[in-house]
């Protein structure tokens, strides 16, 4: 890896560009250059699931997604994405870019190899009461399958510590956030029980510092053998050993979640009065999208569609009969 | 004559669009008609946050997301949604509509008022060992605005085309009829007495996930967020607080039932996201116009390697 490959989804001179471009100034402090790509000027559609890719390699919509995934994707480069939360999670730029991936991966099956490393940042236009708690969640479902994740930030534009993570060092704000819901409280009134209030420049002013500081940690983890990559990012006190992050599935019933990104099972559990996660190491080894797990999946797809082909005829009698149903409207 | 608008975000005559019809008949059969959305034969394109739309009331790109807005978020109809699952969340097509919406609703607030019902099917390929873990949360993500919801079911192992008319998914198709059916009773009943009808624990249906215990009482997603440390969390799209206890050997979580009364998209809810917006904007203004901040903006415009695609 000799460069970075910057992937913007945000606006051009927008937070998440900007962002992006303090942690190429970071990198460029270690002589690593990066490769800007800002997806809102480039043509970006949603995936049609034709499944044309798979057999052909390329995808048959008229867009730049392949370039893209190419740049991301396949290059020997660290990659930053830096993505806008739009509704919870990550904007649509982004998901279609993610949506698209799959060829890429399987006519280069050597991408899933961890051998390089990313990071994400993600911006909040507010982030309070999350806000914004799934946008790092969405991001790192595509960079989890390419790259071993050095560092991430949520700039949550708020500017209330108590939402933005990256502001809380050496540990989390413990229950603040479940103390008051800023949706119930008078704009003002937030302050009087939250006072460390930063003011937009100041806030502005940390966050970009910080970003460049992770431009930084990718240049440093991309010289260094990737078995010693330690993640630098911060934590809450309940994340996943993988990609880092505080949401969980619960499948059935407590104690037993999930990381809906990595499938790293955890178990909660109380000991001497404190409750925390127990998360499974083993799967930690072979999360989801290791190369070992993304193998099985391709498998067990196939096995699973080799049952259906069987019946293919019967199954496109059954069909006809919903084929003709139904009041299909357009404009 | 009651309606429904049913929106399918996956293929013609695929799973998704399969069970919202199955659904649509369903709802025929208590007098019911439905018209379905394929937003595949549409124009659907991401939104690029110019903004154009707040002042002008439509979307600047040439497609077909503001119509389908229009029928799905306004009118006095109840509302389907079915979409795939790729890669462990909804597809590109219902996110890309569901991120243009402002602007549609922002023409008449009232209709973030609960007083129409939906329902949701999310389709996924596999769904073992949670791949499709996050189906049903970032549909919610659309629907919760918009909808009360009574009825959704996350179909699992449906791939190809025509799976979920295979002898395995049998029972999956007479819940999507059920879930149509749902919808309609719903549609029939007084506001006050509407409420989530989604089957508990389905023993015995092994294509489909089984509502969990942990469900958070307005989406019934079960998908936690921990933002500072256990035993608080939260659901991430409700903005309904819990707490995790242990009661008797059995753990549990206390939901803040003051919260499920207004959550992030109840009506009050989403008119102080929106005032809470306009502030901050009115904090950041003085200072978007420093000289200091000029300065960086011009510094930052200016930096950056940037590439595209070579012309060919």
């Amino acid at each position: 890896m000799k460069k970075i490959i910057g992937l913007s989804c945000g606006k051009k001179n927008g937070n998440c560009e900007t962002f992006l471009k303090a942690a190429a100034m970071g990198a460029e402090e270690f002589g690593v250059e990066t490769e800007i790509i800002r997806a809102m000027s480039l043509k970006v559609l949603p995936c049609r699931g034709c499944q044309v890719c798979f057999e052909t390699g390329k995808c048959i919509l008229k867009d730049d997604v392949d370039w893209i995934l190419e740049k991301t994707m396949v290059e020997d480069a660290g990659l930053i994405v830096s993505v806008p939360c739009y509704h919870i999670r990550a904007n649509a730029y982004f998901i279609c870019i993610n949506d698209r991936m799959l060829h890429v991966q399987r006519h280069n099956v050597d991408v899933l190899k961890k051998t390089r490393v990313g990071a994400i940042i993600g911006v909040g236009g507010s982030g309070y009461d999350a806000w914004a708690s799934l946008n790092l969640t969405t991001a790192n479902i595509f960079v989890q399958h390419t790259r071993v994740l050095v560092d991430q930030i949520q700039v949550n534009q708020c500017a209330l510590r108590e939402w933005n993570l990256w502001m809380q060092q050496g540990g989390t704000l413990t229950s603040h956030t479940h103390q008051v819901r800023v949706e119930d409280t008078d704009y003002e009134k937030i302050w009087e029980l939250w006072p460390q209030k930063y003011d937009p420049v100041d806030f502005k002013r940390r966050a970009l510092e910080r970003a460049r500081e992770l431009g930084r940690s990718v240049a440093r983890a991309m010289s260094m053998p990737i078995e010693e990559v330690k993640y630098m990012g911060e934590q809450s006190a309940v994340s996943c050993p993988v990609c880092h992050g505080n949401v969980l599935v619960v499948p059935e019933d407590l104690p037993y979640v999930g990381c809906p990104v990595c499938w790293v099972r955890g178990v909660i559990s109380v000991n001497d009065g404190k409750i925390k996660v127990e998360w499974n190491m083993e799967d930690a080894k072979h999360p989801r999208f290791s190369i070992e797990s993304e193998e099985h999946h391709w498998y067990w797809l196939g096995k699973h569609g080799e049952k259906r082909l069987k019946d293919e005829e019967k199954l496109n009698e059954l069909t006809k009969g919903f084929s003709s149903y139904g009041k299909i409207i357009k404009p | 004559m009651k309606k429904l608008i049913g929106l399918s975000c996956g293929r013609k005559n695929g799973n998704s669009e399969t069970l919202l019809k199955a659904a649509a008949m369903g709802a025929e059969e208590l007098g019911a008609e439905t018209e379905i959305i394929r937003a595949m034969d549409l124009r659907v394109l991401p939104c690029n946050a110019c903004r154009g739309c707040l002042k002008t009331g439509q979307c600047v790109k040439k497609d077909d997301t503001d119509w389908i807005l229009e029928k799905t978020v306004m009118g006095d109809t109840g509302l389907i949604v079915a979409a795939p699952v790729y890669h462990v969340r909804t597809n590109g097509y219902l996110l890309c509509i569901s991120e243009k919406m402002n602007h549609v609703w922002r023409k008449d607030c009232d209709v973030l008022k609960k007083t129409r019902v939906g329902a949701v099917i999310s389709v996924g390929g596999s769904g073992y060992d949670g791949w499709a873990s996050l189906g049903l949360t970032t549909v919610n993500l659309f629907v919760q605005h918009i909808r009360l919801l009574v009825d959704q079911i996350q179909v699992i192992h449906a791939a190809e085309k025509g799976a979920v008319l295979t002898p395995t998914h049998r029972d999956t198709l007479g819940r999507a009829k059920e879930l149509g059916r749902n919808v309609v009773r719903a549609m029939d009943m007084p506001l006050e007495k509407r409420e989530y009808i989604g089957v508990g624990n389905a023993a015995g249906l092994p294509h489909i996930s089984p509502e969990g215990e942990v469900s958070c009482p307005v989406c019934h997603c079960n998908v936690v967020f921990v933002p500072d440390d256990l035993p608080n969390i939260a659901c991430p799209i409700c903005r309904v607080r819990g707490v995790v206890s242990v009661d008797d050997g059995k753990m549990k979580v206390n939901w803040n039932m003051e919260d499920a009364k207004h959550p992030r998209f109840s009506y009050e809810g989403e008119v102080h996201h929106m005032e809470w917006l306009a502030n901050h904007r009115k904090e950041e203004e003085p200072a978007l116009v420093l000289g200091s901040t000029k300065k960086l903006m011009k510094e930052y415009a200016a930096y950056g390697k940037f590439i595209k695609p070579e012309e060919t």
